[in-house]
């Protein structure tokens, strides 16, 4: 059990799905770092207007959005440097073949849940987009825009579990070899 | 017996090496498929995210982890740590007591645990260790000073207990602020007398206190700017995260220790932490609503109500249920599953609004460090590259000073109320 | 016949005199109707959704049945926008103009049914009040002041009233109150004893219908309500019926009890009505927004000119 980020095994790969794939990861941070940084522009200049006099009615709820952006954007990235918590206490005292398909299949796991996940989100989106739904606030902000950020995210996510899942299978197949 | 089955699965995703967001995530969409209510499960566990994420009282979590990233690289924590060892050292243990100090202070500008940890940790770990404590000794005391960030205002599970039993945030900050002063001190006292370690055993001039005082200053300043724009009325508790960030870059802009290379380091460096944390609030709010759907939870609630039991038994129920919630949730699905199911027993047995929230924050204290799920251990043995089989044995102190400290805030609540009243 | 549990999410405060009188009266008309056959299994506390989530929320089925503030579905159904018009109604009237035939809960249940949804009871927990540090009395005392203003509508109100509207959560008016963050609050009349807002501000006026009515709903997931066996959703639909009558009832009284309450706890309430001098300036302040109603459909706007002009 460690945060101590392991290389993760898609490190390794070099092909064009994981060129791609790194481009991806990269662009996704960088714009929830760009989400952060508007919230805190935000913030504070709604706080100073309002000192001033001024208050805004659509800082709030931008920064809400905003927030969405921040929290999923960043996925991929995150996975690809092994920073999502995880318990690997047992795993780790499993052989190492063994253990590479227990991986494996968590792995698989994973990979299911988001893709389902996606499939909701595109559900939610299509409802959303067949009503016509919009925030209640005076901007009106039509709701599959937060939404479609959230499905970017998730679906950038799906993306390198996908690299993931790749990766452990190519693992397992190089040190079968090898065991052969 | 559904609920139950769910939780085994879910334990058994986590040992096999699921991140512990996919677990939540698995876990809580098996448990909803076979609870077979919903026609449309997908579609709920999307819009369960997407309502989880779009609560705007949430900004403030990725807004103090930013802060506190960029204090890291604008070497404030350094200096903040610096002030606390030179006016504290010299006590026997001084440098965990030090270490202590440096959380607390830290605590009153980020209104996060994890973050408190990892900043003062980054700093502190490598001087205890060099100066003769042992890593896991080290990590635990950390890791349990990390978690003073939610107890001393500002803070976010105190903002979260807010909105859910619609108390005022500004009241319930003032609560925190004694538990958590005392808290530090137990913690300090523990490591005075149990870290084995003489005081610091550089001698310090009161020239160099000055001057490492003087250094200090813009971090110092910070806590209470903090407090005061919250009781200005300048910004509202969740605003002022955004003040700090803002501030931070000034001082770091100002003091020439911010380079733009810092800059974007800290920035996608907390973006990444922020969304590490969004992903288990969010998929823990899934895993919440499917026991929650079970009715597992208000179930044990009841009871508790019904058994009859008195003042004593109902608390040390509470604090039970508390330590096993903790044992698979994260902070905040801890608050969200417990606080509205809870917070009416709390008051039928008499308990003040106040001194529960103060109860509630200590019990998601003692959740963030101890095993398997505390985040602090987690945050720490990424810092130190401590083993956490061995911290969680450190660990334990820690939690007995929670738990006492639980049961000190039940029977004498004064400890939480007495200073929220002496403010009306 | 087999068991039929009524799934009901709430959030906000579950003590709400709302949620608990209509909760009360709803199981009791089940166990004497159904004997305990059919049951309602309580997610207080935003435990499902929040208010800000029902519109998507009860329309997808992931709540059944929940209690809704009308207003916020404006991003569903653009017709709620017109309950927060400023009119000259009262809780009475209000009541009546919803449930005649043609009254506004058929008007807005048919535009519910268009989106997944059906309205099932409408009860007014009354006109917001203006909490502030200030006395207000009239219409122009509103003119430079910071107003915290919890919708679209009611922002469109404190900008025609010369205020400038503040977005600011319900859990942060009293900070915000307390340090003058916000110079005034439009806030429930119930949220002034939640919120414990007389220990920080002076004065508060209810001004009448000019504020708009709170309505709150009782909403359900189409599919599952149409879903239901027809003697149950009969059965269900009475008892529905006699929690909204009796809920509507409590909340009159609660309202009376609660200004006494705050009136003791030192705060100067003002409670508007058609005898004050004036009620004709807010008439007139607010007439230009009501007229700006002519957006809303015709069928809506119907019962509200003929409650809110007529008395
Ligand atoms: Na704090
Ligand atoms: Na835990």
């Amino acid at each position: 059990m460690t945060a101590e980020p392991e290389a993760a095994p898609e490190t390794n790969e070099n092909n064009r799905f994981f060129r791609l794939l790194n481009r991806v990861s990269d662009a996704g941070v960088i714009a929830g770092g760009c989400a952060l940084i508007a919230i805190t522009l935000i913030v504070t200049y709604d706080v100073i207007a309002r000192f001033i006099g001024h208050p805004t009615i659509w800082a709030t709820e931008i920064s809400g959005y905003l927030l969405i952006a921040v929290a999923v954007l960043g996925a991929a990235d995150t996975l690809r440097r092994n920073e999502h918590f995880a318990m690997t206490l047992l795993v780790d005292t499993l052989r190492g073949q063994v253990r590479r398909w227990v991986s494996l299949a968590a792995w698989c796991v994973v990979l299911l849940l988001v893709a389902g996940l996606v499939l909701g989100i595109a559900a939610l989106i299509a409802n959303s987009a067949r009503f016509g739904l919009r925030s209640y606030t005076i901007l009106q902000v039509p709701l599959i825009l937060p939404q479609i950020v959230l499905l970017v995210g998730f679906a950038i996510l799906a993306l390198a579990l996908a690299g993931r899942v790749i990766a452990l299978v190519r693992q397992l197949r190089t040190h079968t070899t090898r065991q052969e | 017996m559904l609920a139950l089955v769910v939780l085994l699965f879910f334990f058994v995703l986590i040992l096999a090496g699921m991140p512990i967001f996919g677990a939540m995530g698995t876990a809580s969409l098996a448990g909803v498929m076979l609870l077979g209510e919903s026609d449309t499960p997908l579609l709920n566990l999307a819009l369960t995210i997407y309502q989880t994420l779009g609560n705007f009282l949430l900004i403030a979590v990725p807004l103090y982890i930013y802060a506190g990233t960029l204090m890291e690289v604008a070497g404030l924590n350094e200096k903040l740590f610096k002030f606390a060892r030179v006016w504290v050292g010299r006590v026997p243990g001084g440098l965990g007591v030090a270490t202590v100090v440096a959380c607390a202070i830290f605590a009153a500008i980020c209104g996060s645990s994890v973050a408190t940890a990892v900043t003062i940790g980054l700093v502190a770990f490598p001087a205890l260790v060099k100066g003769g404590y042992k890593p896991p000794f080290s990590g635990a005391l950390i890791a349990a000073g990390g978690t003073l960030g939610i107890l001393i205002p500002p803070s976010i599970a105190m903002i979260i207990f807010g909105v859910l039993t619609e108390q005022s945030i500004a009241q319930l900050f003032v609560a925190g602020a004694l538990p958590g002063v005392l808290l530090a001190a137990l913690m300090a006292l523990y490591t005075m007398f149990f870290s084995k370690v003489a005081a610091d055993p550089e001698p310090i001039t009161w020239k160099e206190r000055i001057a490492v005082t003087r250094e200090a200053i813009w971090v110092l300043l910070l806590p209470v700017g903090v407090l005061a724009s919250i009781y200005s009325g300048l910004a509202t508790a969740t605003e002022v995260a955004a003040l700090a960030v803002v501030y931070v870059i000034a001082v770091g802009l100002w003091t020439r220790t911010l380079t733009r290379a810092h800059f974007v380091d800290a920035t996608l460096r907390a973006t990444r932490t922020s969304v590490m944390i969004f992903m288990m609030i969010a998929f823990g709010q899934a895993l919440t609503e499917f026991f929650t759907l079970t009715g597992l939870p208000q179930l044990v609630v009841d009871l508790v109500a019904q058994a009859g039991l008195g003042f004593v038994a109902v608390v040390t129920l509470m604090v039970l249920i508390y330590i096993l919630l903790g044992t698979f949730l994260e902070a905040t699905s801890m608050l969200l599953v417990s606080v509205p199911i809870m917070f009416p027993l709390a008051k039928s047995i008499g308990m003040h609004p106040l001194a529960f929230a103060v109860f509630v924050v200590l019990a998601v204290e003692v959740a963030q460090i101890h095993p398997p799920f505390g985040i602090n251990l987690y945050a720490l043995s990424g810092v130190g590259k401590v083993h956490i089989g061995r911290m969680s044995i450190s660990v334990i102190p820690y939690v007995i000073m929670m738990i006492g400290m639980m049961f000190a805030i039940a029977f004498f609540p004064g400890i939480a109320t007495w200073l929220p009243g002496t403010m009306r | 016949q087999g068991k039929v549990v009524v799934p009901f999410a709430t959030w906000g405060s579950p003590t709400h005199v709302n949620i608990v009188s209509f909760l009360g009266a709803l199981e009791a008309a089940l166990q004497r109707d159904a004997g305990g056959r059919i049951t309602v299994r309580h997610y207080p506390a935003g435990q499902l959704a929040q208010d800000v989530d029902m519109p998507i929320a009860i329309p997808t089925g992931k709540v059944k049945f929940g209690w809704i503030t009308v207003l916020n579905w404006t991003g569903l159904i653009r017709d709620v926008g017109a309950l927060s018009l400023p009119t000259a109604m009262t809780m009475e009237s209000g009541a009546q103009a919803s449930d005649m035939p043609g009254g506004f809960k058929e008007v807005l249940d048919k535009q519910f049914r268009e989106r997944g949804a059906t309205l099932l009871a409408m009860t007014d927990i009354g006109s917001p009040a203006i909490a502030s540090s200030k006395k207000i009395v009239g219409p122009d005392d509103m003119k430079g002041l910071r107003v915290r203003a919890p919708s679209e509508g009611l922002a469109e109100l404190v900008k025609q009233l010369g205020g400038a509207p503040v977005a600011i959560p319900f859990g942060e008016v009293y900070t915000a109150l307390q340090h003058g963050t916000i110079d005034a609050a439009v806030i429930g009349f119930q949220g002034i004893q939640s919120q414990r807002v007389y220990e920080v501000s002076k004065f508060a006026i209810v001004p009448g219908s000019f504020t708009g009515m709170g309505m709150q709903g009782f909403a359900a997931n189409l599919q599952w309500w149409m879903g239901l066996n027809p003697k149950d959703r009969e059965i269900i639909a009475k008892a529905i019926r006699e929690a909204e009558l009796a809920s509507r009832a409590a909340i009159i009284k609660d309202r009376a009890g609660l200004a006494d309450q705050y009136r003791q706890e030192g705060m100067d309430v003002t409670m508007l009505d058609s005898s004050m001098p004036q009620f004709a300036a807010w008439k007139q302040a607010t007439d230009p927004l009501l007229a700006k109603g002519a957006t809303f459909s015709k069928e809506i706007m119907a019962p509200i000119l003929a409650a809110g002009n007529g008395k």
